[in-house]
């Protein structure tokens, strides 16, 4: 049976839960972009 | 059944409730001041910008499903589970570009169901109405149901009280602002998920080292660590045609598509998935962790909220609420504004009252927005944690429709009847292979059993339609507003 390898493993949870926090800074910026430009609604 | 081992006592559970309920309701009555006219109320204006566009796709995206589900992926498919539901967002991605094209062909639309009818015809419409309400409503008892158990099972809160607020606070704040509310409720909504599955897989990995969680695995279920589990590998085809279905067909993807502002939709889209991307791996490892820790699972949909709380306690299990009442308010006003579209749109202004003005369609879709909320809490009263079972039943249906539309949308030789017959064929013989072979091959072979006939019947018998059909003039005023 082969299997992932622990650095696979921990390179992806880590990863993931990387993007999530930069998933939401890029949020913010994009609502403070809107706001600026007045492009929120 | 209430959960007897609660962390959070019901008092601040309640307290949380309230503290939600009267932000939210107040946020919808602020912006539906907004939403005086049917195009504000239903499709807020179709002028939302990036921002808004992309989190509101990606709120929506992450139900409670995904955070409670995603845990159950890992525990029963392993890595190929996390990764398998990661696909889902491979809807959004692939409807990006159709966002635009959608905006671009319907620039006075406002439902999926307006596509088909002027595309296809009132007998493929008709179908296509039964599937995607049939759906909207499984999709919203589960998350109602998602909404009295977690609260159960976090706060002690009984089922049916759980049930019942959360359904009442996102029919209150969706009735009074309409797509408004639902759109800026659903910013704020992502970044607490965001944030909150951060804050508890970190919180986890401080507490155990994913050296460990994996060692851990390992000795337990090593299967889980296979590259070749075969169970997972089709579970990753069924989950990704589930989810082109669901994007493809919903008319919540397609009402937010018709409120961007022109240009928005591509990249809105294209970000929400990317944003969406990571968070059943972010999530679903906790379900991977759950064994390292010791959690002791009542229920196996309570993964999750079970290793938040064993790890952070009291702060997690508040985190962890607010995460998923989030999650489930994003969904919820998302499915009641959406399905709320079709029953105003399609069934009232179409079928039964097709002279209506402005100012009745408008007081219709407010109604509407009531009684679904009615029907999803009669329908909630039996509580059934079967989450799996009620979202994947839906499953072969809602892939049927991914080739009528994919292909309806781009290809003008896709002709009526063979769009017809792929909806029917793909959603029986998909439901026959759901009960006859597995869940997980239903979506699979029922987009595949509607891609050959969309394809041969084309072949067959080829349309040219003219895309202007679809260019349909908006609703007329009512004539004393226009003196």
């Amino acid at each position: 049976m082969t299997l992932f390898s622990p650095v696979f493993f921990q390179v992806l949870i880590v990863g993931a839960l990387i993007l999530t926090a930069l998933g939401a800074i890029l949020l913010i910026l994009l609502l403070c972009s809107d706001f600026i430009n007045k492009r929120v609604w | 059944m209430d959960y007897q081992s609660a962390v959070l006592p019901a008092a601040t559970g309640w307290l949380l409730i309230v503290l939600f309920g009267v932000a939210w309701v107040g946020l919808g009555l602020y912006w539906g001041r907004k939403a005086r006219d049917l195009s504000g109320y239903m499709v807020a204006g179709r002028n939302v910008g990036l921002a808004l566009g992309t989190a509101t796709a990606m709120a929506t995206w992450v139900t409670s499903n995904t955070i409670m589900l995603a845990p159950l992926f890992a525990i029963q498919f392993g890595i190929w589970g996390m990764l398998a539901y990661c696909t889902a967002s491979f809807g959004l991605f692939l409807f990006a570009p159709m966002a635009r094209r959608i905006r671009h062909l319907m620039p006075n639309g406002f439902t999926s169901g307006d596509f088909i009818r002027l595309r296809y015809g009132t007998t493929a419409w008709a179908v296509f109405l039964v599937i995607m309400i049939f759906y909207s409503l499984a999709w919203l008892v589960s998350m109602a149901m998602a909404g009295g158990i977690v609260l159960n099972t976090v706060a002690g809160i009984p089922y049916h009280y759980g049930m019942s607020m959360i359904l009442l606070i996102c029919v209150l704040y969706t009735l009074f602002g309409g797509m408004y509310a639902v759109i800026g409720t659903d910013y704020i909504q992502s970044i607490i998920i965001m944030l909150g599955v951060v804050l508890v897989g970190g919180a986890v990995m401080t507490v155990l080292p994913l050296g460990e969680i994996y060692e851990s695995v390992l000795f337990e279920q090593p299967a889980l660590l296979n590259v070749l589990l075969p169970a997972s590998i089709m579970v990753i085809f069924n989950n990704l045609l589930f989810g082109f279905g669901e994007v493809f067909h919903n008319n919540i993807w397609w009402s937010r598509a018709f409120a961007m502002r022109k240009g928005v939709g591509i990249k809105a889209y294209t970000l929400a998935g990317l944003c969406w991307l990571p968070i059943p791996v972010a999530a679903g490892f906790l379900g991977l962790a759950s064994g390292s820790l010791g959690v002791n699972l009542t229920t196996p949909d309570m993964v999750g909220p079970a290793v938040a709380t064993q790890v952070l306690g009291f702060a997690g299990a508040i985190v962890i609420f607010i995460v998923i009442f989030a999650s489930l308010a994003s969904s919820i006003d998302s499915l009641l504004a959406a399905t709320s579209d079709i029953l105003t749109e399609d069934i009232f202004r179409r079928v039964l009252y097709p002279t209506a003005t402005e100012a009745v369609l408008r007081k219709a879709a407010g109604m509407t927005v009531i009684v679904l909320g009615l029907i999803a809490w009669t329908l909630s009263l039996w509580q059934d944690s079967g989450l799996l079972q009620v979202l994947f039943f839906a499953g072969p249906l809602v892939a049927s429709t991914i080739w009528p539309i994919a292909a309806g949308l781009y290809w003008k030789r896709v002709n009526r009847m063979g769009a017809l017959l792929a909806l029917v064929a793909g959603s029986a013989i998909g439901l026959v292979a759901y009960f006859m072979i597995a869940w997980y091959v239903a979506s699979l072979i029922g987009a595949a059993v509607s891609m050959v006939i969309v394809l041969i019947s084309t072949w067959l018998a080829p349309q040219d339609f003219d895309w202007k059909t679809l260019n349909e003039q908006p609703h007329r005023q009512p004539e004393a507003n226009l003196i």
